[in-house]
Order: C-alpha cells, then structure tokens, then sequence
C-alpha cells in the first residue's frame, strides 16, 4: 500500500508551507488510485445532503464519574455530586449544570469498552474507529468523512481541526486516502499565516496574481504527475476559499454575548469558532482539548476543566439547535478512554478503557437517553459493551452513509469503512 | 513578627516509626482527639473511621456514617470540644465522640447541617475558644457557625473564585480567606470588611484550561502573630507537581517573613501541618505517585532536620496532644496503574491510607 509519508506532523502554516508539505508527500498520495469510493454515486448524493460534524475531543481522557456517569457516595465516586437532567431518571455530574439542561438533545453511551490504555496508540485507534487490521493505515473520522461526503457546497476545505498550539496542514491522519484528505489544523483557531491578502493590493493587481499563479500551476501540472498536481491544486482551493471567508477568523466581529457563553477560555474559543465554521459550511470541524491525563489531583482538574467544556458543549447545542441545524450536524464529545474508577495516591484517576463514556447530539441521534448501564461502583460495564468501532457504524448512518455496504478501495482492494464485524447501535439512531 | 524560637535539641528529635495501622480504604484528614486516645480519619467513602489508642494496640472502632461525600474536614474542638466534620456535599456536623473507655465508645450527633455549602467545603477552622468555625466552599462562600447549635454567624459576599482554605484569628475578630488563585485575604468579623489581601502568585498555575490551586494549609499560630500558608508551587498539570512550600506571615505587616520550600517538583506539595509544642513543624508531601514525605523542619531552618520518604504519598499528619508521637496518613504503594487491577479473588482492588505511628521522643529516651 501506500500512504502519506510526511514526518512533520504539526508545524506553521501559510499557503506557501501547506503546498511545501503536499509537494513533499506527493509521491506518496496517489490521490487518482487510492481511496475511491466502490460506490462514488452514494458520495454524490451525500454531497447534496449537507451533513456535517463537530467532534470535541478530550485529550488524555476526561472520568466518566466527573462527567457522563457519577457514582455518587460510593468508593470510588469521588467527591462530587449528580445532578438531574431534564430526562427523569437521567443524572450527570454537578459540574455540568448546563448539559443537565439540554438532555433532551443528548445521547449518552455509558458502556464503552475498548482495548488500548495507551495514549500513544490509543488515540489513533479511537480516532481510525478501531478497524480490523489489514495492513493498511486506515484514516481518521475527520479525513473518512472529507472522503466519503466531500466539502459541502461552501467549497470550503471538509476538514478543520482547531487546537491550541501551532497549526499546519496533518495529511498523516488520512491514511491511505491520501494526503489531500489530512486536516488543516487552525493553531488557537487562527487561519494559516499570509492567508489575507495585503492591504495594499489592489483588485486588479489580485486578479493579476491569479492569472499568474494559474500559469504556474499548468507548467507545474506539464512537468508532475497528475495527483500531485491535484495536490497542488487543493491546497490553492483551500486557501483560496479560506480567503473568502476570512471574517470567520476575526472574534472582534462575534458579539460579547456569545464569547460569555461559550467561555473566553481556549475551549469557548474554539467551540464558538467551531460553531461558525459549520455554519458556514465546513464539512467536519475538530475541536482539540489538551491536558485531560489527570493522573495527580484529578478532581480539581475536574472541578476546573469541566464546567469549561460544560458552557462550550451546551452553548454549541443550543446555538445549533436553534439556528436549526442540529437536524444536521452531529456532534460528538469524547476522548481515547476514560478514567480509572480508584484514586491513585496522588489523588489522580488512571488511563481506563474498561468502562467509559462519551455523548453525542443531532443529525439522526435518537435523543434524550442513555444506553448502557455500568456496575454500581464502576468498575466494569453491566450491560453490553460497545467499542469504538459500533460507534463509528452508528456515526455513519446518521451521517446517511450505509456503513456496511459503503467501502474504501485501496489500489483494487476494497476495505470497509468500519469494523466489518460490528453494526450500528440501533437504539442511538432515530 | 515572632518566630519561634526552638527550645529543643533539634538533633535529639529523631522519629521512629513504631506501628502502622492499616485501613483497607482511604482517608483524607486524620486528627487526634484532645485526650488523644481516640483518632479519626474523614474517608473517601463518606464515613468517619475511628480507632482507639488507649491501648497498646490500635483497636479499630465502629465508623460514623451520616456523610455522603468525601469527608475532607476532621477537626476537634479544643479542651473536650466535639469532633466537628464537613464533607465535600456540603454537609457540617458536629459530634460527641468518645473512645473506648469503659468499652462503649459512644458517638452522638449535637447538630448536622446539609446544606452548609452548596458543594464541596474545602476546609473548616474552630475558634480558639471553641465557640465558633468557620467553613469555605467550591460555592466561594465563607461562613462563621456557632458550635453550640449550628446556627450560621456570618456570611462573607459570594467571592470571584473558588475558596481553598480558612484560618479565624485567635483573638476571635478576623478571619483569612485564602483562594485558588493564591490570593490571601483578610476579613473583619464584625463588619465584613475586606481588610487586606495578599496574593502569592506562586501558589497557582494555569495550563490548558485548568487552574492547578496552590494553598493546602492555612492556620495561625496560638499567639496569632504568625498566619502559615502552605501547599506548594504548582509546575504542571496531568502529574501533581508542585515545590512544597510553607509561607510564614507576619499578622501585623501581613507580608511573608520566611519562605520554606521542601523539595522538587516531583514532590508536589504540602497537605497537611502541624505545631510542636517544642517548636519545630511537622509537615508531610504528596506529588508524583509514590512520592511522599513525612518531614520535621525548625521555623527558621532552609531545610527540614528530619526527612522521612520511605512513604508513598502522604495526605494527613496528626499530633498527640503531648507532642510524643505523631500519625501520618500515607497511601499503599503501586496505587497508580491503568486499567483494571485485580486482586486473587479476581476483584477491582481499591487503595488505601496506611497509617503510620511515629514515636517523635525516641532518640532523646535512648
């Protein structure tokens, strides 16, 4: 097989670089052979459904008992309180009052039961949906949905990732789909360095600039092979209608009121421009949340971090249900595992894949409930245990890809776009 | 400012761990009753355990149940005061507890208020004559309690940030806040005036959207003339990492006097304190899993006299009323790990708080 070769995962980025990193990978891409659809007429008519994602990922692993499944005054439970839902029956946390509120929008899995502890591989197993193994470096969420749906009729690029940090443009994560499918990654949310054109230019001389660099790319084009130059080409696109929509990127032009909602802190940012992105039109955006390896004094971490994510998720609910889209965009929060139900000495909660949780909204969701139920004291699941890889089935269903007849070809070879020995979880699905 | 000064031979001071009490949970506070046969320890698991010590061998006592969150706070009142707890629902008791003795050890509840605080209480300080406590919260109140009946004294206005320990002045008229961002402040009971504040920006560190809080001790010495602030310099988040650290205060200037620090960043900081008659502090540490250290340090010295790190993460010290021993609270080893460990019987194991008696007069006998 072959796949992205690009070692410099993460570093800055203006158009300059992120054709720097295509050009240098581009051996690598065979974008024309690899990663077409068996089906392409499905991705068509997906491309019209419009259907996007916002995936809100914990990294280092947030507890299930501080979040999404508390075991309130038992061993293990740690010292917070549940508190009701708008769902009777249904508690969560006492740190997230505003979620508590909007349950009736939510689904949550309780019963995650995965394989890897670690985060180094943990991560990308996760964030690849845990396929079977066949050799091949299967893409992440992100990049399996630029594939599969394309970008919406924005044009604008179908895979943003906003962190904290530096940015760049991550064609690792896309597997053997190819670099073109990577992510652009928007370093604390700002848009590639010399991405707005100087003040100083005229209109006309912008026009000029185009027309030259369009005699750059065919001579380019002449002398490569042609997906590099689709590589090429992509990268001018994604600048290009980066461009266009380079308001996006200004939080002076957002009201007061929606920074206090969603928070001042990095993760408000960053869900706040999360927000705006799919509303106007990116495919899938990834918000990244660093730092969550709770390994020593857990539970003030938890006390400070998660009422944070608490007002970003719940203000990014509301706000897409409210604009309407909801019906239409899936959201997700979760990490590579959760966290260990006994307390280490240093007051801290371990890596723990066994029993964990995660939650999601809208696009197809079956809201309002929660699946799966785990032992009174945490330390395992009690009812069926889900993996990674049903989640990803369910994602794509609601996403209206047929997750078990939809495939991925490698070369010739076909590959399933999730855990062929897995199905969606019927009861998550409307 | 009055240091005090050490009227013992720091050198004839030399601990000797001479019994381990071992728990099968684990325990946040550990304190000695006033007559100093009995100690508790607040739990994890909402309960308080007691064990009695007026025998040669610690005996195990029946727990006090009516918490239901983790019970941070155990102090006794001064003389035969109660034992008053809080726990982190926000619950406030106070008891009557009494060890052994004629072989019925005997608890009765005086007062309980659930809804002291809207949340976790952080910490609670009594008056020194008994007579009031004062509590704060994850709510960022402070409040002042009779501890007769329970009835609330007084109410500081709801504070910008979370609350992380109190002290009441001995003469009864102040009272000291100290909060998540390091920030002292100094409070006058009769009016609730903000007196004055001093922030300690070291004792707060803010990472990738977490604040890491630096204050674990806050008390003042019996003459009032010092307030001690201790916890340490958080460095990290994810692992607890922090420089221990106990700040001396003048009370009069309210400005640091004396600045101590009792390790590295692996060491993280320091949970729990206590005053020897003679002097000299008791100190114990927590930080990295498996770090811990139960240290004698003299008010003025740069570096503890007595170091003992053969404890893995200790949480709590107590000191017998007669200043001849001292218990601390430390953690099993190996309680860190991933995933699901184990035990024969195939059970998900749990940690706990071996409690480690120290004889502190055992080279000056010899």
């Amino acid at each position: 097989m072959r796949q992205s070769v690009c070692s410099a995962a993460e570093h800055g980025i203006s158009r300059r670089r992120v054709l720097g990193t295509l050009a240098g990978t581009g051996a690598g891409l065979g974008l024309g052979a690899l990663g077409g659809l068996v089906q392409p007429a499905v991705g068509e008519e997906l491309k019209q459904k419009e259907r996007q994602v916002v995936l809100l990922w914990l990294d280092g692993g947030m507890s299930q008992l501080e979040s999404w499944d508390p075991k309130p005054n038992t061993r293990f439970g740690g010292p917070f309180r549940s508190i009701e839902t708008l769902i009777p029956g249904v508690q969560i946390s006492e740190l997230m009052p505003n979620t508590a509120k909007l349950m009736d929008r939510l689904a949550i899995v309780r019963t995650m039961k995965t394989e890897d502890p670690n985060h180094s591989s943990g991560v990308p197993k996760i964030l690849r949906g845990h396929p079977k193994n066949r050799g091949v470096v299967y893409p992440y969420f992100g990049s399996a949905v630029a594939k599969l749906m394309g970008p919406t009729s924005s044009g604008l690029p179908p895979y943003l990732w906003v962190k904290p940090g530096s940015g760049g443009f991550i064609s690792k994560y896309a597997g053997f789909l190819g670099a073109k499918y990577g992510a652009l990654a928007l370093g604390d949310g700002q848009p590639p360095e010399n991405m707005l054109p100087p003040e100083t230019l005229s209109e006309r001389n912008a026009l000029e600039r185009r027309d030259l660099q369009k005699l750059f790319n065919q001579r380019y084009a002449a002398t490569h092979r042609r997906e590099w130059n689709e590589a090429n080409s992509y990268v001018y696109d994604v600048a290009d209608k980066l461009m266009q929509h380079s308001k996006l990127f200004d939080e002076s032009l957002l009201p007061d009121r929606d920074h206090e909602r969603y928070g001042r802190h990095d993760f408000g940012r960053h869900t706040l421009l999360a927000r705006n992105l799919v509303e106007a039109g990116v495919r899938f955006v990834q918000v990244t949340s660093y730092g969550w390896d709770s390994h020593g004094d857990n539970f003030n971490a938890h006390a400070s971090r998660v009422p944070k994510v608490d007002q970003a998720f719940s203000a990014l609910v509301s706000d897409l249900d409210d604009r309407g889209m909801l019906d239409n965009v899936l959201v997700v929060m979760m990490a590579e595992f959760g966290r260990t139900p006994r307390i280490n000495g240093s007051v801290g909660r371990d890596h723990w894949p066994n029993a964990w949780s995660l939650a999601m909204a809208g696009c197809g969701i079956k809201a309002g409930q929660v699946v799966g139920k785990t032992l009174d004291d945490g330390t395992d699941v009690a009812t069926e245990p889900y993996d990674i890889g049903h989640m990803f089935h369910t994602w794509y269903q609601a996403l209206g890809v047929d997750s078990q007849k939809t495939e991925f070809m490698n070369g010739t070879q076909p590959l399933p776009i999730a855990h062929d020995e897995m199905e969606p979880v019927a009861e998550l699905l409307a | 400012m009055t240091v005090a000064t050490p009227d013992t031979d720091q050198a004839a001071v030399e601990p000797r761990e001479i019994q381990k009490i071992e728990p099968t949970q684990q325990v946040c506070r550990i304190r000695f009753s006033p007559d100093g046969k009995l100690l508790v320890g607040g739990g994890y698991d909402a309960k308080i355990h007691r064990w009695d010590l007026s025998g040669e061998e610690p005996v195990e006592l029946p727990t006090i149940t009516g918490h239901r969150g983790w019970v941070q706070c155990v102090e006794f009142g001064p003389q035969d005061g109660p034992l008053f707890s809080a726990d982190s629902w926000g619950q406030l008791a106070a008891r009557r507890v009494e060890g052994q003795g004629n072989g019925n050890p005997m608890v009765e509840l005086l007062w309980s208020n659930e809804a002291a605080h809207d949340g976790w209480i952080h910490d609670v300080s009594i008056s020194a004559d008994g007579t009031r406590i004062a509590t704060v919260g994850r709510d960022r109140f402070a409040r002042v309690w009779s501890a007769g009946d329970g009835s609330r004294l007084f109410e500081l206005p709801q504070q910008e940030h979370d609350l992380s320990r109190v002290a009441l002045h001995p003469d009864g008229k102040s009272l000291v806040t100290g909060n998540l961002f390091g920030t002292l402040r100094h409070w006058e009971l009769a009016t609730g005036k903000l007196i004055r504040e001093l922030t300690l920006e070291k004792l707060h560190f803010y990472d990738r959207i977490q604040d890491v809080p630096g204050i674990f001790v806050l008390e003042f010495d019996k003459s009032g003339e010092t307030l001690y602030c201790g916890g340490g310099e958080p460095a990290r988040i994810q692992n607890h990492q922090g420089i221990p650290t106990l700040h001396q205060i003048a009370w009069p200037s309210f400005e640091v006097t004396k600045t101590q620090h009792f390790g590295e960043e692996k060491d993280g900081f320091v949970f729990d304190f206590a005053r020897h008659p003679d002097g000299y502090f008791l100190l114990v540490t927590s930080g990295n899993p498996g770090a811990g250290q139960f240290l004698l340090a003299q008010p003025d010295a740069d570096e503890a006299f007595f170091k003992y790190p053969k404890l893995s993460n200790c949480h709590s010290v107590s000191l017998h009323p007669d200043g001849t021993k001292a218990i601390v609270s430390a953690t099993n080893r190996n309680s860190q790990g991933n995933g699901a460990v184990r035990g024969k019987d195939g059970g998900y194991v749990g940690n706990s708080s071996p409690l480690h008696i120290f004889d502190l007069a055992a080279k000056a006998k010899a």
